[in-house]
C-alpha cells in the first residue's frame, strides 16, 4: 500500500499525526522491549529490528517493518571480494525474550551472496535500561573466511519526528568536545562518498573522532554511542539515503514514502570494521541508543554522564 | 568619496614618470624603469584603470636557480640593473638582464631578454633565457606586476579559470593560484571590466601558474599591503642551454566573463582544429552511463546481460550507452588493461553484445583510462612499473584510487593506488595504444576516457631512461599520445567517437565530445566557446527536474545515470518521463535550441520573482530564443524577457511544446522551464 504523509505546509501537525497512525501498538511474530522511554521490537522470524519509537515524545524512529533489516556483513573470498551476507536474506535460529529487558537473537549457518553457505553464528543480546538500549553482539566464525565488518544495529527505516521536521548528525571534530560538527541527513542529504562507488547518497562519520553520534531533530534527538573508548577496531555510523535524491541541483530528499513506486527511507547503522579472521570469535563494540530531549546540549549531557566514570 | 579616491589613483599614475620607457595606444600604457626594467604602470585607459599603480613595489622578474645544497636560490629582479631597456618601435620594447645576482649562489652567467609589445590593446610579453650557468633554472616569474589594483579602492576582483566543463570563480585577495593544466587563461575579474591574462602557447610546453600572492603589513610604510600577481614559467631551463618562454598576453575588456573569454576565442581561433565527429552525436541524442563491475568483483551486469539494458535505452530513445567497468578489475582496477574481464564473461559475448546493441541503433561507447597502473596487479610489478612517474628522489607518484562499494573500501581500506603512468615514454605510449586497440576490436563505436583531464596531481617526472632529459612536464606528453590513438581508430573506424571526461580546451582538438557534472551556479564557458560542441551532464537524481531543466538552458546531452550510473532507465521514471520531453522539445525546435548559437545572459535579460536562470540562443537566421528555467521547488514565478527590438514571441514550455504567442511575461510553474522565440 502506498502511503503519502504529504501535506500543506499549513497543517503542521498533520505529518506527526499520521505518523502516529500508521502504527499498530504490537505486530503479530514481534518481540518487544519497552520501558517508560523506548519501545523497540524485532521481527521473530528475520530478527529485523522493526520499530524503535521514544515514548515520551511519540517520534517512530523505526517506523515500516517491511524496512527492517537485522544485520551486515562482508566475507570476502579468496578469488571475489564481494560477498556480502545481508540480513534480509536470513532467518534468526533464536529471537528470545530473557527477561522484561532483555531480548537474544541468533543467525546461524549464513548464506552469503557469492560463496555460498557460511558456518558462522552472530548472537546478539539487546537490553533496556532505564531508556538506554545496548547492542552487544558476538560473531563466531568458524568459517576459512575473514569477516571484515558487521554492521550492526541496523535501521532501514530511520525517521525524522515529522515530515516537515529536519534531522542532523552531529559528531565531535577530531575528538574535540569544543567542536561538534553538523551534517544534514533530512530534508536535505548531501552524499559524501565518491558517487562513482555508492548506489546511494552516503555519509559515514567515524566513531574514531566522536564515541558518539547525536541524530539530532529541532527539539530532541537520538544519541548513538560507542560504548568502549579503547576499542581495538574502526566503527562508523553510517547514513544512507534510499533510492537517492530528489535532484541533485538541490539534494532534496523526496517528501513521500515512495517515489515512482520506490520506497523512499534513510538507513542508519553502524559498521564494526572486525576483520575477524578464521575460526575465531569476536566480540564487538556495545552500541548505546537513548532518546533525549532537547538540542545537542541535551544530547552531549548524556555522553558527559558516561564520560565522567571515566575521568575519575 | 569613491571618485576622489578613484581621482587621486588615476593622478597619482597619470603623468609619465622620469626613467621610464612606455607603450602606449588607445586602450593601454604600460611603462617601464629604465634603470631596473621593472614594470612599473600599467593602465586601462578607456576605463582609467590602474591596474598597476606604485613604481616603488614594481618588479621586473624573478627566477630560481637551486644551488646543489640549498633549493631556493632566487635571482629578485629589485636586485638586478637592467642592461637595456630599449623602445624598438612605437609598440616594441625590448628589456634585458645580464649576469644575475642570486641571493645564494652569487653571479650567474644568465641572460634574460624580453620583447614587450603592445598590438591593438594587446600587451605581449615574450621573454627568452640563456642559462650559461651550470645551474638549472627551474622557474621564472615574469611578467611581474608588483601591486595589483582593483578599478576601485574597495572594488571586488577575483579570478576566473576553465577547469572540468565550467569557469571556476577563485578569491584572490589573500592570495590564489591557477594553474596552465587546468586554464590557458586566467581572468583577473572585477564588477565591469577586468583583465585577461594568457598563455599564449596551447601544445603544453611546460607548466604556467597565474600567480596571486598578497604581501606587505597593514602599517607599515616601507611594505605596504599589495597585491603581487606573477606568471610562473616552470621552464627547467638545464644548464648551457637556452629557453624561449611562452609568450603571456595582457588584454582589458569592458564587462564580465563573457568578455574576458571573448579575448580567448579569438585566440583560440588560430590554433583551434575541431576533429571529426560522427554525425549522430551532432544530432540531438542522450545516453546512459552504466558501471557493471568495480575492483570489488561485484560483477553486477554480466555480458550477456547487457542487450536488455540496450533494448530499454532502444525503446526510450536513448542513443548511447557509456559502459563502465567492463574491463579487466573493473571501474579503477587492473588498469590499464583494456582487456575483459571472465568474471563478467568472455571477449565473444562482450563483441556480440555490442554488435547486438548496436544494431538497434543504440551506440556504445566503452569507458577506460590510461593514465594509471593498479598497484596490486602482476602486470604492474613485472612491468608497467618501469613506465611510472617518479619525483626528484626517485620515488614513485601515486593515486590514492577510489573507493567502491563495501565498508572498507569506502573507508578507504584496501583501495587500489595507482602509479601515475608517463606520457613522455614512447614505450608506454606504445602500450597504451596497444590497449586501446582491444577497444576498437570488441566494434564499439566509441569511448570516453574517465580522468582524461589530469594526471593526478603529477605535473613533472624525473623517471630516467624514458627518452628524454628529466624533468619531463607530464601533460606535455598528452596530445602526441591522442595524435596516436586517433591514427590507430581512423584505421578501424573513421567515425569512432573519442569522448573524455573534462578535457581540457585545448584537449576538445582529440577528445570533442566532453563529460562532466554541473551544479546550479556553473557558468558554461564550454558551451560560450563552442555552441556546438556535444557536451553531456550527467543526471542522477529520482525527479530531476532541476538538473535537466539546466541541460536545456545550455544545451548539453543528458546522460541517464540513475543509482550513480548503477541502474536502469526505468529506476527513475519521473527523470526520464521529464528529460525525453526536454528532448522533444528540443527536436521540435531545433533551429533554435540546438543548431544556434549560444550567448548565455549576454543580449537578453531576464527578471523574475523567484530562483531562475536564463539563456539566449540566437539562430543562423538571427532569430531568438531565450531559455527561462524556474528552479524554486514550488513556486510558480513570473519571468519577464526582455529581448531588444524583439519581433513577434511565442513561448513553448516542455509540457506545452505547442508554441503560444507571448508578450514575453512568463507564468513558469515551479521546476520547469519555458523558451520564448522570436518568429
Amino acid at each position: 500500500m502506498k502511503i503519502s504523509f504529504f501535506s500543506p505546509a499549513s497543517v503542521l501537525a498533520a505529518p506527526v499525526v499520521a505518523f502516529i497512525l500508521a502504527m499498530p501498538s504490537v505486530f503479530a511474530g514481534e518481540v518487544t522491549l519497552e520501558d517508560n522511554q523506548i519501545l523497540v521490537a524485532f521481527d521473530s522470524d528475520s530478527g529485523a529490528l522493526t520499530r524503535l519509537e521514544d515514548k515520551t515524545t511519540h517520534w517512530i524512529i523505526e517506523r515500516r517493518s517491511e524496512l527492517g533489516v537485522s544485520f551486515r556483513l562482508f566475507a570476502p573470498l579468496p578469488n571475489r571480494r564481494y560477498n556480502p551476507v545481508l540480513g534480509q536474506k536470513q532467518r534468526a535460529v533464536e529471537v528470545k525474550k530473557i527477561s522484561d529487558h532483555e531480548v537474544q537473537l541468533r543467525w546461524k549457518n549464513l548464506v552469503s551472496e557469492n560463496g555460498g553457505v557460511l558456518p558462522m553464528t552472530l548472537t546478539a543480546d539487546v537490553t533496556l535500561t532505564n531508556g538506554a538500549l545496548t547492542f552487544g553482539a558476538t560473531l563466531e566464525n568458524d568459517s576459512s573466511l575473514p569477516v571484515e565488518t558487521i554492521d550492526y544495529p541496523y535501521f532501514g527505516d530511520l525517521n525524522p519526528p515529522a515530515r516537515d521536521s529536519s534531522l542532523e548528525a552531529r559528531t565531535l571534530r577530531d575528538g574535540k568536545t569544543n567542536d561538534l560538527q553538523s551534517d544534514e541527513i533530512y530534508p536535505h542529504f548531501r552524499n559524501e562518498k565518491g558517487y562513482w562507488g555508492d548506489f546511494y547518497p552516503t555519509k559515514t562519520l567515524e566513531a574514531q573522532q566522536s564515541l558518539f553520534c547525536l541524530i539530532q531533530a529541532p527539539d530532541e534527538g537520538l544519541y548513538v554511542e560507542m560504548d568502549n573508548p579503547t576499542a581495538a577496531y574502526q566503527l562508523e555510523y553510517t547514513f544512507e539515503q534510499h533510492p537517492g535524491v530528489i535532484s541533485e541541483i538541490s539534494n532534496l530528499v523526496p517528501q513521500e514514502d515512495e517515489i515512482a513506486g520506490t520506497p523512499v527511507h534513510l538507513e542508519f547503522r553502524t559498521c564494526h570494521f572486525i576483520f575477524a579472521h578464521p575460526y575465531s570469535i569476536t566480540t564487538l563494540v556495545p552500541i548505546v541508543l537513548r532518546c533525549y530531549n532537547g538540542d545537542w546540549r541535551a544530547g552531549m549531557d548524556l555522553y558527559k554522564q558516561w564520560r565522567s566514570p571515566l575521568a575519575q | 568619496m569613491l571618485t576622489v579616491l578613484f581621482a587621486v589613483m588615476v593622478l597619482a599614475g597619470a603623468s609619465a614618470l622620469a626613467d621610464e620607457v612606455t607603450l602606449k595606444d588607445k586602450s593601454l600604457l604600460v611603462a617601464f624603469d629604465t634603470d631596473s626594467g621593472a614594470l612599473t604602470r600599467l593602465e586601462d585607459k578607456s576605463t582609467h584603470w590602474t591596474i598597476e599603480r606604485r613604481p616603488e613595489l614594481s618588479v621586473s622578474f624573478r627566477l630560481n636557480a637551486p644551488l646543489s645544497d640549498q633549493r631556493d636560490n632566487f635571482v629578485l629582479g629589485q636586485k638586478q640593473r637592467a642592461v637595456e631597456v630599449k623602445k624598438l618601435s612605437d609598440n616594441q620594447v625590448q628589456l634585458q638582464w645580464k649576469n644575475l645576482i642570486s641571493e645564494h649562489g652569487g653571479v650567474l652567467p644568465v641572460t634574460l631578454t624580453a620583447i614587450v609589445s603592445l598590438t591593438n590593446g594587446a600587451l605581449t610579453f615574450d621573454a627568452t633565457l640563456e642559462n650559461d650557468s651550470p645551474r638549472m633554472v627551474s622557474t621564472i616569474d615574469f611578467p611581474y606586476l608588483g601591486d595589483l589594483n582593483p578599478p576601485a579602492k574597495g572594488a571586488p576582483m577575483w579570478s576566473e579559470h576553465m577547469w572540468y566543463g565550467n569557469l571556476q570563480s577563485g578569491d584572490i585577495s589573500r592570495g590564489g593560484t591557477v594553474e596552465s593544466w587546468q586554464s590557458l587563461f586566467c581572468l583577473i575579474q572585477s564588477t565591469n571590466e577586468g583583465l585577461y591574462v594568457g598563455m599564449h602557447n596551447a601544445t603544453q610546453p611546460y607548466l604556467l601558474d597565474f600567480v596571486f600572492e598578497c604581501r606587505g603589513l597593514a602599517k607599515s610604510t616601507n611594505n605596504p599591503v599589495h597585491l603581487e600577481f606573477r606568471t610562473t614559467h616552470y621552464a627547467y631551463v638545464h644548464p648551457h642551454t637556452t629557453v624561449r618562454l611562452a609568450p603571456v598576453v595582457l588584454r582589458c575588456y569592458n564587462g564580465d566573463w563573457h568578455a574576458g573569454v571573448d579575448c580567448y576565442k579569438e585566440w583560440r581561433a588560430t590554433w583551434f582544429k575541431p576533429p571529426h565527429i560522427p554525425d549522430w552525436i551532432k544530432d540531438v541524442n542522450s545516453w546512459q552511463q552504466l558501471q557493471i563491475d568495480s575492483p570489488e568483483q561485484d560483477y553486477r551486469v554480466p555480458y550477456t546481460n547487457l542487450l536488455a539494458y540496450g533494448e530499454e535505452c532502444a525503446s526510450n530513445g536513448v542513443s548511447a550507452i557509456q559502459l563502465v567497468g567492463w574491463n579487466k578489475g573493473g571501474q579503477d582496477g587492473g588498469g590499464p588493461s583494456d582487456d575483459t574481464d571472465p568474471g563478467l564473461g568472455t571477449w565473444q559475448q562482450l563483441h556480440d553484445a555490442i554488435a547486438q546493441i548496436q544494431a538497434k541503433d543504440v551506440k556504445m561507447i566503452l569507458f577506460a583510462k590510461l593514465n594509471f597502473a593498479d598497484l596490486t596487479t602482476a602486470w604492474y610489478s613485472n612491468e608497467l612499473y618501469k613506465y611510472e612517474c617518479t619525483d626528484e628522489n626517485g620515488k614513485r607518484y601515486e593515486n590514492g584510487g577510489c573507493s567502491y562499494f563495501t565498508p572498507t573500501q569506502l573507508a578507504g581500506i584496501g583501495v587500489h593506488r595507482r602509479p601515475v603512468m608517463d606520457f613522455l615514454d614512447p614505450e608506454y605510449c606504445d602500450i597504451a595504444v596497444k590497449e586501446f586497440e582491444k577497444i576498437l576490436a570488441l566494434g564499439a563505436e566509441g569511448w570516453l576516457w574517465d580522468e582524461v583531464c589530469h594526471h593526478s596531481g603529477v605535473l613533472y617526472t624525473w623517471a630516467p631512461h624514458h627518452g628524454y632529459t628529466p624533468p619531463g612536464y607530464i601533460y606535455g606528453g598528452d596530445m602526441p599520445l591522442d595524435r596516436q590513438l586517433w591514427a590507430a581508430a581512423d584505421k578501424v573506424n573513421p567515425n569512432f567517437l573519442f569522448s573524455g571526461e573534462g578535457p581540457e580546451d585545448w584537449l576538445m582538438q582529440y577528445f570533442p565530445c566532453s563529460y562532466f557534472r554541473i551544479n546550479n551556479d556553473s557558468k558554461p564557458v564550454c558551451r560560450y566557446i563552442d555552441p556546438q560542441a556535444p557536451l553531456m551532464v550527467a543526471v542522477t537524481g529520482f525527479d530531476d527536474r532541476e538538473m535537466l531543466n539546466l541541460i536545456l538552458m545550455d544545451r548539453y546531452i543528458i546522460s541517464y545515470e540513475p543509482y550513480n550510473f548503477k541502474g536502469r532507465l526505468s529506476d527513475y521514471p519521473l527523470t526520464l518521463a521529464y528529460g525525453k520531453k526536454i528532448d522533444a522539445l528540443r527536436r521540435k525546435y531545433k533551429a533554435y535550441l540546438w543548431d544556434a548559437d549560444f550567448r548565455d545572459t549576454l543580449d537578453a535579460n531576464v527578471t523574475a520573482d523567484g530562483a531562475s536562470r536564463y539563456s539566449v540562443f540566437v539562430t543562423s537566421s538571427g532569430k531568438r530564443a531565450v531559455v527561462v528555467i524556474n528552479q524554486e521547488f514550488s513556486k510558480v514565478i513570473t519571468a519577464t524577457v526582455d529581448l531588444p527590438h524583439p519581433g513577434r514571441l511565442v513561448v513553448a514550455t516542455p509540457e506545452q511544446p505547442d508554441a503560444q504567442p507571448t508578450t514575453g511575461t512568463l507564468h513558469i510553474s515551479a521546476r520547469s522551464a519555458a523558451v520564448v522565440m522570436e518568429q
